[in-house]
């Protein structure tokens, strides 16, 4: 599939091009947007805007970077957009506030209330924001390190870093109310 | 609560494991390495606590963390909006033709630039002629004038350097004013 894209960017063929990129990078996309947004809607709404933006720019990629890389470079500053948007209602306190909506949804979309797993998203919500998007991103494509580096645009070493300090310190967190539990 | 509290007291795995045993649960260690991984863990208690923590977690988070999908009518609204940008002006044809017009504005502006040039230059030999020409013949009334005015306490050298400093100091300012001759550029 790669090989088929580079050919018609090559060409010239950009529509055709973008026609096997939506299928090819979408859900990762709207993977990554989901990490760092934590709203379905929201990434959705994001994954629509990163792409149009990846057909508008498709024209002038000259290949310097690889596809996929450039396509998330993209989504990142999409979502960092709306995160800035966002920020100057930030309040965890406001239960209105988008963000506290969002940490509800993000609970709520999972399969049953379960009291220990929707402790468990409060706790990786406590997280720094590198290892949440680690994290969640890890376990959203099927626990492949190399995806998540990719993905993220770090080195494979920090993804491997970031998920190992994030897990142990969610062990730790999560040990004395399992041994409270128990 | 402090780190203390957070920290695995007797059951933290050995330092030098801890990393590659993350790696062992998630199946990346092969080879060599996880062999000696592998022998370590079941000789050491603490790290098969640890593991057996880093499995749970793993585990825990695998079912907990939401699996996000796409809605259905995703590509279909993308492809509606990619239409709909289609139909508007495609931006070569727009770019093409803010770069002509752009063209046009500066041979518009260069052909001026030539005419008002040219104006310029005659309005200023016509002007300079008439002013000669004006100044030849009022000469001797001018200077019969100032020779009368000598007794007054001026003179004569006086008077021209007044007339010349002045036409001197006034005439840029209105050039610049007016951007070239007036009624010319």
């Amino acid at each position: 599939m790669g090989t088929a894209i580079e050919a018609h960017l090559a060409a010239g063929r950009h529509d055709r091009a973008f026609d096997l990129i939506v299928p090819e990078y979408k859900d990762r996309v709207f993977r990554l947007a989901w990490t760092m947004l934590k709203n379905r809607a929201a990434a959705e709404d994001a994954t629509q805007e990163t792409l149009v933006r990846v057909w508008k720019a498709l024209p002038g990629f000259d290949g310097r970077a690889q596809l996929g890389t450039w396509i998330y470079a993209i989504t990142r500053n999409t979502c960092l957009m709306e995160l800035r948007k966002r920020r100057p209602t930030v309040s965890f306190d406001d239960p209105d506030s988008h963000e506290a909506q969002a940490a509800a949804a993000s609970i709520a979309t999972g399969p049953a209330s379960d009291p220990e797993r929707d402790n468990l998203l409060r706790l990786v919500e406590t997280l720094p924001p590198n290892q949440q998007e680690a994290v969640r991103l890890f376990y959203l494509e099927d626990r492949s390190y190399e995806a998540v580096a990719e993905v993220l645009g770090m080195p494979l070493g920090t993804v491997k870093n970031l998920l190992f300090r994030a897990r142990k310190k969610l062990a730790e967190l999560a040990r004395p109310e399992r041994v409270e539990a128990a | 609560m402090n780190s203390n509290d957070l920290a695995y007291e007797g059951l933290a795995p050995c330092e030098d494991y801890e990393f590659e045993l993350v790696e062992l649960v998630d199946g990346e260690l092969t080879g060599d390495r996880a062999t000696v991984v592998q022998r370590h863990l079941d000789g050491c208690g603490r790290c098969r606590a640890f593991v057996r923590d880093m499995r749970s977690i793993d585990a825990s988070l695998a079912d907990a963390l939401p699996q996000v999908q796409l809605s259905a009518d995703f590509d279909a609204r993308l492809h509606d909006r990619i239409a709909q940008l289609s139909r508007a002006v495609p931006k070569e044809v727009a770019r093409a033709a803010a770069e002509e017009e752009y063209r046009s504005t500066l041979r518009e502006l260069r052909q001026g630039f030539t005419w008002r040039v040219a104006l310029n230059a005659m309005g200023a030999a016509a002007i300079g002629a008439a002013v000669a020409s004006a100044l030849g013949a009022m000469a001797p009334v001018a200077l019969q004038s100032m020779v009368a005015l000598e007794p007054l306490g001026g003179s004569v050298g006086l008077y021209v350097a007044a007339i010349a400093v002045a036409g001197g100091l006034l005439a840029p300012r209105m050039l610049r004013r007016s951007g070239g001759f007036p009624l010319l550029g």
